[in-house]
């Protein structure tokens, strides 16, 4: 059995997601001792410098039409992920993520589902996040409270059936909006709310959550889920600018004094540096070469 | 008990204060006080007679008067009054080599024993406990209070401490005293303010690091809760087992509210008014 990450890594305007998935697979390779792959899904014809080539398992650029060729926030692909994915069981990352510690325990449990998602993301401080600001949606709609930021699946027919249900609200988005979603509605399109939806409809959401075990997790960096008091939490999404984060060439990364663990999901795109890029590669460096 | 007198305030005499509730309710309890030269030198002949009644021993402890130069505090006396002083708080790093006990609870001189629940320490499955709730008595907790900055780790309090001697309790008074003497570094990393040093902020820091830099599931706060009356509220009447405070708010400088606390043990941080009643606290307790 194959197993691997994979995340899309589409940019868009100023945002070069590709060196943010470079990123986290060179975390991934520095962190993870069975599973370490990362495939990153690309927009056909974007450029790939050739020091990326090595570090991604697979390139594959987004098969038939570029679903989100007009949006600049490029989430309307996700639903292709289990037929772009090579492997048998695959975490579905976002690339704006970096991993700190091996977490390749979790894929054996894990593999007890056919689709498991997060549903218990933590702040920076390692507690649950506060509060439901970016969540009214799925709390409003009664909707499970998903995150496709760690998302795992095998390829089975229940999988099949969720990411097929998935693909139809992707291309019918304002039909299913207005059908199932009428007690609060999505600003814009959201993956987590069509899987969400997905998982509803086709019956299977009691089947890929455990809310009994605290896996898998990662830590979510919007600013308004961090638990800081009010107002500054209604401020900005930017978290940078309320506490600096620290990052050091052993790959140590501080938010707050805290230790971070557990992914970071850091949101704010501007958080990974070139320097922190270069530690990650000389890092790497050294492992390979020593 | 710490007490290093400055221009302002005799601690020594307020710990003879503090030590005479803490024997009065604790009676099996020895105190011992770690002070300076200087401090003991300006304790009048008469108060010596009481020194030596309510302490197991005295500890003489130099404070470095150079740095404390720079470490000036703001003394209130409610909203109406202030001043300012040095304040000679350096050396509580070093308690786990001066104290002679065992088991140890470092207090502050202004922390006033009037219950047993200090009792409930002893013995302790924990090798150190301290608190991170602390309780005003008008209830007007904020961030600050909570935290080194609102973003940062939690904030502990070293107004009362507890530990036994074990290799952990040693490292984490080590650690203490390595981030007092590296104490810049440590305000710019955790990003608190003010330019004083604080006992608080280093054990919240060394607590910190010694839980692997994440939240702290190392160590537990005392068996009881934290009660404080800042400096803003008076003391004004010492009574036995009751003392009555005017509470301030902090909106409103005018503005009191008169309580009556019974039984309970308290940090009071208007030294001026402890001042006040401290022949009282000895009439009473001595």
């Amino acid at each position: 059995m194959s197993r691997g990450y994979i995340t899309l890594a589409q940019n868009s305007g100023d945002t070069n997601y590709l060196e943010m998935a470079y990123a986290l697979a060179l975390s991934l390779k520095m962190t993870q001792s069975e599973v370490f792959n990362l495939t990153v899904v690309v927009t056909p014809g974007q450029k790939i410098l050739d020091k990326y080539k090595p570090i991604f398992d697979h390139i594959i650029e987004v098969p038939d039409e570029d679903s989100d060729a007009n949006e600049t926030w490029k989430l309307k692909n996700k639903f292709k992920y289990l037929h772009i994915s090579h492997y048998d069981e695959t975490v579905v990352l976002d690339a704006d993520m970096l991993f700190f510690q091996d977490v390749s325990h979790w894929w054996d449990i894990m593999a007890q589902q056919d689709m498991w998602f997060c549903t218990n993301p933590l702040n920076y401080k390692g507690n649950p996040i506060v509060g439901n600001y970016y969540r009214k949606v799925f709390e409003k709609n009664n909707l499970p409270d998903i995150y496709t930021a760690f998302m795992y699946f095998k390829k089975t027919q229940m999988s099949y059936e969720v990411f097929h249900m998935v693909e139809m609200i992707t291309h019918n988005w304002t039909k299913f909006e207005f059908e199932f979603l009428s007690a609060e509605r999505p600003k814009h399109f959201s993956g987590d709310v069509a899987f969400a939806l997905a998982l509803r409809l086709t019956g299977h959401e009691y089947e890929v959550i455990n809310n009994n075990l605290q896996i898998p997790k990662f830590i979510h960096m919007k600013s308004r889920i961090q638990g800081w008091p009010h107002p500054i939490e209604l401020t900005a999404e930017d978290w940078t600018r309320y506490t600096t984060p620290t990052f050091t060439p052993d790959l140590e990364c501080k938010i707050g004094g805290y230790k971070i663990v557990d992914p970071l999901h850091y949101h704010v795109k501007g958080f990974l540096t070139k320097e922190i890029v270069k530690y990650y590669e000389k890092a790497h460096f050294y492992a390979e070469n020593t | 008990m710490f007490a290093h007198n400055n221009t302002l305030c005799n601690y020594v005499e307020m710990a003879i204060g503090a030590a005479a509730m803490a024997k009065h309710f604790l009676p099996e309890t020895s105190v011992s006080l770690v002070t300076d030269e200087s401090s003991m030198s300006k304790i009048p002949s008469a108060k010596m007679a009481q020194i030596e009644e309510l302490f197991e021993h005295i500890i003489l402890k130099e404070i470095d008067w150079n740095s404390d130069k720079e470490n000036i505090k703001v003394y209130k006396d409610t909203g109406y009054h202030q001043e300012k002083a040095e304040w000679h708080n350096t050396t509580r790093k070093s308690v786990y080599d001066l104290t002679p006990y065992d088991e140890t609870v470092m207090i502050d001189t202004d922390y006033l024993i009037q219950s047993k629940c200090m009792d409930l320490v002893w013995g302790s499955e924990e090798d150190f406990r301290i608190n991170k709730d602390i309780n005003y008595l008008n209830n007007t907790k904020t961030h600050d209070d909570q935290f080194l900055n609102p973003f940062s780790i939690p904030l502990y309090w070293a107004t009362v401490v507890y530990f036994r001697k074990t290799e952990r309790t040693r490292l984490l008074f080590d650690l203490i005293a390595h981030i007092q003497e590296n104490y810049q570094y440590y305000k710019y990393m955790y990003k608190f303010k003010g330019d004083l040093y604080r006992n608080d902020f280093s054990f919240s820091i060394a607590i910190h690091m010694l839980a692997g830099f994440l939240e702290n599931k190392e160590f537990n706060s005392l068996p009881f809760q934290y009660l404080a009356s800042p400096d803003r509220d008076d003391l004004i009447q010492v009574k036995e087992n009751e003392l009555k405070l005017l509470v301030g708010i902090p909106s409103e400088s005018w503005s009191f509210t008169l309580i009556n606390v019974n039984g309970t043990d308290i940090h009071i941080m208007n030294k001026f008014s402890i001042g006040r009643h401290l022949d009282k606290i000895l009439e009473l307790y001595l």
